[in-house]
């Protein structure tokens, strides 16, 4: 094209072509970096509600006679009707969101006043006391029947109805208890709803003399067959009554069989009786509380023979104790005080003790600390939430073992006598001193979930002390537990295991090909590691599972020493290089330099697994078979500390020989040796390597010693019970999985030092080896850096060999022969079985958001270090 | 022995004159280089003996027979590609990294062959000090720069190592430029200052010979005076082969230049009488810049 001008000129689709890629440059950066904002927002979306408290609607209140106040609210399983027991036994029956009551029936016989009365809302376990020392316990069991052709026609509100009704009721709902009782119906479309309670009762027991009344009482099903009912009496004198069912010869219904034995007989006169009185702890320990405070903790020590265990407080002193109550299925007990005060006590054993003799009532955890007196607790039946009334008029619901406030408000109509919460928490009612009843309708929200439950150490129940647990799905009686620490620590276990196996390995040989191969060579090995990149780790995770899990175990020891064995054979084999002649060396290609060091490699692992057996033998008393001493002596916890301390401490030993030799020794060997010829100077060496392996032999075993005199055992540490499918197995094949990519890395951060470097270098009379360490390795360091940052960003977020490799039991222990579970994999796990939206699945989603601020925070510490990097060598 | 070789003779240029080396090397046809007779009483530390080098299939020198004064400079000039950098390096045996690289000939260092299976390169390369066209110095503080030859000796006397880094920076002319901040990095030096850090670097460990490879090409005027004036002065205690394009400078700093031509070595003698009265008409033509 000739131009008039004779100017160049940019054409116009150049032109056009320019700006367009740079739109479509720019749109593409864009749209990664939202995409990247989106997962985030959307991970953060989907776990943020777990921290979130619930919600409650109000519904309208309820009035109720103040003259008989509840005392107990006893809520069925959907949450839908509430039973307000008062303590004399009548019961009140209201339906949540209908704005009244159904009507109020007696619990008891027609004219029979209980003078006490219990019902455990978390079991639904009667017992009532008597004037004059009569006492009885049983069981509620409320459920729900609609019946068909119930005359409800008529029927308003609530009537007992009688024995005959009931029968008719019962067989027409397809009960067939004969004993069943139905206390409460109501009309409605097409029959009548029933609230219907299949009440167990016990045989009378009567105690005493006749003239104290029971003032506080207890009742318990230890088993199947036996249920013990505890009374303290006015006069201060306590008794227990077991009443198993006998089966009868003739085959007809289990009768009751009455035992009382008396706990406290010479209780002084005027000694003020205890206000409450519980039975505690899977022994069904008696526990009597005072209002000031005191309580007395009694255990049978033999069959019938009952005695003072323990005597306490429950508070510091000076407050008063306003309420009580059995918590966590008769585990645990709720003290309230007049100071607003919730806490939780439970019988925890302390170390090492055989029975109950050395067990104490602790408190776990502080529930709320509120302004006003405690008035109320309501447990729940299943979930650990509770709800807590008090003088004020306010009523809170808080989780127990997050200790997470769920909802809470504040009401008129004095205090709250009595708080209940549905089993579900969907629903909670608080019953005020002027006979309103305030319902409220939940949404509980993730009462389980809080910072401190997710990352903190939490006193579950079962657990002497407040731990780490990660157990989301637990048996249908035990609560989750959603600590993410055994996680993150799994994840780390696994991480920091493939690192220490993978990063020498990676690194080294990037600078023994970048440094030290033929350049014609490198060409081929390059491409060949970075094509095990492309490895699929489900395949790794394979073959860890199913060949190199197997091998381990088979050849444990063997696999131990060949840790020490092999690196000692190529040093040997450096040795008696050394002492061939150079002209001789010179001649020898790369390619059969590289087959001899395989070979001496190999002639390692061989000598260790022939090793193996014997050292097993020698060491750990091993049977016929390779590993059997060892895996005897990692799962039995017995024997001597001593031989694993003696494995365990060749390699710092070996470590501080090493700095030893180099720090002190080295120049003057050196010297000696410049004047031998190079035949005498290789032997020389060898001779001082054998007395560097003698060294590290005897360091090591003397430490062992050292540590097994001061009484510390590995097997509580880095060693343990010992799994297949343990950490070692993860670490060697993880690590396979992260050497291409931490090597690529390294290599071309190595390959990108300039020429000048090494030229100056090398001019200057360095050896390639002190080139690579002087100068290069410096130059590159930030770059290798990267590549192990790099390469632990893919160590963390790894799941598929850690699935497939381990047990996947979030266990929390050093054991290098122990399982873990990591973060991924357990998403991995449990994401199919986790219900959408419930606490679990947002907890999974948690886990996701953990994992990916773990490896944003090591990916961009690697680019930080890379930006660093490319500064400095810019000036080169 | 090998005197015959580099015994002076009469080459082509006194029989015809005219330009005929590139004709004849054209041509395939082998000639003996012009070595003006004044070398002939010079002791010799360093010569090569039909040194030839190849580059994979391409040869870069051929038949190169010289020998190097003790003691004295020695400028190698030519035009670009001639096979100067190629010679230098052939003599500490930097080509050794080059893959492919193929020899033929000898090289001696004082009486030995370099070449010879039974050499320590690395010995080898101690017993010499090369400086680069461009300052190489490491990212490392200017101390550590100076005494890493010392370093990798093994040497760690603190009180050894800062003796030999004064004296080196002193010869260096370099000293009192960088004694206050020797913990500071090389890299913030300048260009000129960092090419005398590596001279310094070239002769803390007292090499016996020392290789310049256009030790001034990526410098200013007056850098490059300095690093003349340095090279004068260390030339009283070292044998200096200095790699230049520059014919002042060539005039300026060396006792003896050698004219290279497309891998041979064309004329060699005293500067003066290279650059005032060559016996080649090629040599005439290159150092008065009207060819090459
Ligand atoms: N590493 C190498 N691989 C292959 N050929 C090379 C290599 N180095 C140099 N050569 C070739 O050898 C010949 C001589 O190169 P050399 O660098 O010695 O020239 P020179 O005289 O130093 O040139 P200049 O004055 O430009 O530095 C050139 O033809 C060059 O292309
Ligand atoms: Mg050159």
């Amino acid at each position: 094209m000739a131009h008039a001008s004779g100017r160049r000129r940019t054409g116009r689709l150049v032109r056009v072509g320019d700006s367009a890629a740079g739109v479509v440059i720019t749109l593409g950066g864009l749209a990664v970096l939202g995409s990247m904002l989106a997962i985030c927002v959307f991970l953060v979306g989907s776990a943020a509600p777990l921290f979130r408290g619930g919600d409650a609607q109000r519904e309208p209140d309820v009035v109720v006679d103040s003259e008989v106040l509840p005392s107990v609210i006893v809520f069925d399983e959907t949450g839908e009707q509430a039973m307000l027991v008062s303590p004399r036994g009548r019961a009140t029956v209201v339906e949540i969101g209908a704005g009244h009551a159904w009507g109020t029936v007696s619990l008891l016989p027609e004219g029979v006043e209980a003078r006490v009365l219990e019902v455990s809302a978390s079991t639904g376990e009667v017992a009532a006391g008597f004037e004059g020392g009569a006492f009885v316990g049983g069981a509620v069991r409320s459920g729900y029947a609609l019946v068909a052709d119930a005359a409800g026609e008529g029927a308003t509100g609530l009537r007992a109805v009688d024995e005959g009704q009931a029968d008719r009721l019962a067989r027409a709902a397809r009960f067939d208890h004969a004993d069943d009782r139905v206390v409460a119906m109501e009309p409605a479309e097409g029959g009548a709803r029933v609230w219907e309670l299949a009440a167990e009762r016990g045989e009378v027991a009567s105690l005493g003399d006749g003239l104290a009344g029971v003032s506080a009482i207890a009742s318990r099903q230890v088993s199947s067959r036996e249920r013990v009912t505890v009374a303290v009496l006015e006069n201060g004198r306590a008794y227990v009554a077991s009443a198993r069912s006998v089966r009868r010869l003739d085959g007809g219904p289990a009768r009751e069989r009455v035992s009382v034995t008396p706990i406290v007989e010479d209780a002084a006169v005027d000694a003020v009786p205890p206000r409450w009185v519980f039975l505690v702890g899977t022994n069904a320990d008696v526990v009597m509380v005072w209002q000031d405070g005191r309580f007395e903790r009694y255990a049978e020590v033999e069959r019938g023979v009952w005695a003072l265990a323990e005597r306490g407080r429950f508070d510091d002193g000076g407050t008063r104790l306003t309420a009580a109550v059995a918590a966590l299925g008769g585990n645990a007990i709720l003290i309230g005080d007049a100071e607003g005060r919730v806490t939780s006590w439970r019988l925890t054993s302390s170390e090492g003790a055989g029975r109950d003799a050395e067990s104490k009532l602790t408190r776990s955890i502080s529930v709320r600390e509120g302004t006003a007196a405690v008035t109320s607790i309501g447990v729940g039946r299943r979930d650990r939430t509770v709800a807590v009334g008090f003088e004020d008029g306010s009523l809170v619901l808080e989780n127990l073992t997050s200790g997470k406030r769920v909802a809470g408000w504040k009401g008129e109509g004095g205090a709250v006598v009595a708080a209940g919460v549905a089993p579900a928490v969907n629903a909670a009612v608080g019953v005020h001193a002027d006979g309103t009843l305030r319902v409220w309708r939940l949404e509980p929200g993730h009462p389980e979930a809080t910072w401190l439950s997710l990352f903190g150490r939490v006193p579950y129940e079962g657990y002497d002390e407040p731990t780490f647990v990660y157990q989301s799905t637990g048996s249908p009686g035990s609560e989750p537990k959603l600590s993410l620490v055994p996680l993150i620590w799994g994840t780390m276990k696994a991480t920091v295991v493939a690192m220490l196996f993978a990063v020498p390995l990676a690194v080294l040989a990037a600078i023994y090909t970048s440094e030290f191969l033929h350049p014609s060579w490198r060409k081929a090995v390059k491409p060949t590691i970075e094509l095990m990149a492309s490895l699929p780790s489900v395949v790794l995770g394979f073959i860890a599972a199913m060949l190199v899990a197997p091998y381990i175990a088979a050849w444990l020891p063997g696999v131990i020493v060949s840790m020490g064995v092999v690196p000692v054979a190529v040093l040997v084999g450096a040795g008696v290089w050394r002492m061939i002649p150079m002209s001789t060396r010179r001649r020898v290609p790369t390619v059969a330099l590289t087959g001899l060091v395989v070979i001496v490699i190999g002639a390692g692992v061989a000598l260790a697994s022939v090793s193996g057996d014997a050292i097993d033998a020698a060491l750990f008393e091993g049977g016929e078979h390779a590993a059997a001493g060892l895996r005897a002596w990692l799962d039995s916890g017995q024997g001597s500390a001593w031989p694993g301390w003696f494995m365990a401490m060749i390699l710092p030993a070996a470590a501080a020989v090493m700095a030893l030799w180099w720090a002190l020794i080295v120049t003057k060997w050196n010297a000696i040796t410049d004047g031998m010829s190079r035949t005498s100077a290789g032997l020389a060496q060898l001779g001082v390597l054998a007395v560097q392996i003698l060294a590290v032999l005897g360091l090591a075993a003397f430490s062992a010693w050292v540590l097994t005199a001061a009484g510390f055992d590995p097997r509580r540490s880095i060693f343990g019970p010992f799994s297949q499918r343990n950490t070692l197995v993860v670490g060697v094949v993880m690590g396979v999985a992260v050497i291409p990519i931490i090597f690529t890395i390294a290599d071309d951060a190595l390959m990108a030092v300039p020429k000048s470097l090494r030229f100056a270098s090398t001019g200057c009379g360095a050896t390639a080896w002190q080139t690579a360490v002087r100068v290069v390795l410096p130059v590159a360091a930030s770059g290798i850096f990267s590549a192990i940052m790099i390469g632990l960003g893919r160590a963390v977020g790894e799941t598929m060999i850690v699935l497939m490799a381990t047990g996947n039991t979030p266990e929390m222990s050093l054991n290098i022969f122990g399982g873990f579970r990591t973060l991924a994999a357990n998403i991995a796990v449990e994401l199919p079985e986790a219900p959408r939206g419930g606490t679990h699945y947002r907890v999974l989603f948690l886990c996701g958001l953990v994992l990916f601020v773990m490896t944003l925070a090591i990916n961009t510490t690697a680019e930080l270090v890379r930006q660093r990097f490319r500064k400095r060598n810019a000036a080169l | 022995m090998g005197d015959a070789v580099i015994e002076p003779k009469k080459g082509l240029g006194s029989e015809r004159r005219g330009l005929r080396v590139a004709e004849v090397i054209r041509a395939g046809e082998s000639f003996d280089a012009e070595v003006h007779a004044e070398l002939a009483d010079e002791p010799e530390i360093l010569r090569a003996d039909t040194f030839s080098l190849w580059y994979g299939e391409s040869r870069a020198l051929y038949d190169i027979s010289m020998k190097l004064p003790r003691g004295k400079v020695t400028a190698l000039i030519g035009p670009s590609g001639c096979g100067k950098s190629t010679l230098l390096r052939s003599v500490n045996r930097m080509n050794d990294l080059v893959d492919g690289v193929r020899v033929d000939g000898e090289i001696r260092l004082e009486g030995e062959s370099i070449y010879d299976p039974r050499v320590d390169v690395i010995e080898l390369r101690k017993r010499l000090g090369m400086v680069f066209q461009k300052p190489n110095p490491f990212p490392m503080s200017i101390f550590e720069n100076v005494v890493y030859p010392l370093r990798i000796d093994g040497e760690r006397r603190k009180g050894v190592l800062a003796q030999a880094c004064e004296r080196a920076l002193r010869q260096a002319a370099l000293w009192d430029e960088v004694k206050d901040r020797l913990k500071q990095s090389a890299l913030g030096l300048s260009g000129g200052q960092q090419q005398r850090l590596c001279i310094a670097r070239a002769i803390v460990a007292d090499p016996e010979v020392l290789l310049l490879d256009e030790p001034c090409s990526a410098l200013d005027p007056v850098a490059t005076m300095r690093i003349e004036e340095l090279i004068s002065e260390i030339a009283e205690r070292y044998t200096v082969l200095i790699v230049t394009h520059n014919m002042q400078q060539a005039a300026r700093v060396s006792n003896f230049t050698a004219f290279m031509y497309l891998g041979r070595l064309v004329e060699y003698g005293p500067s003066e009488a290279i650059f005032s009265r060559p016996i080649l008409p090629e040599t005439e033509q290159y150092v008065t810049g009207r060819f090459g």
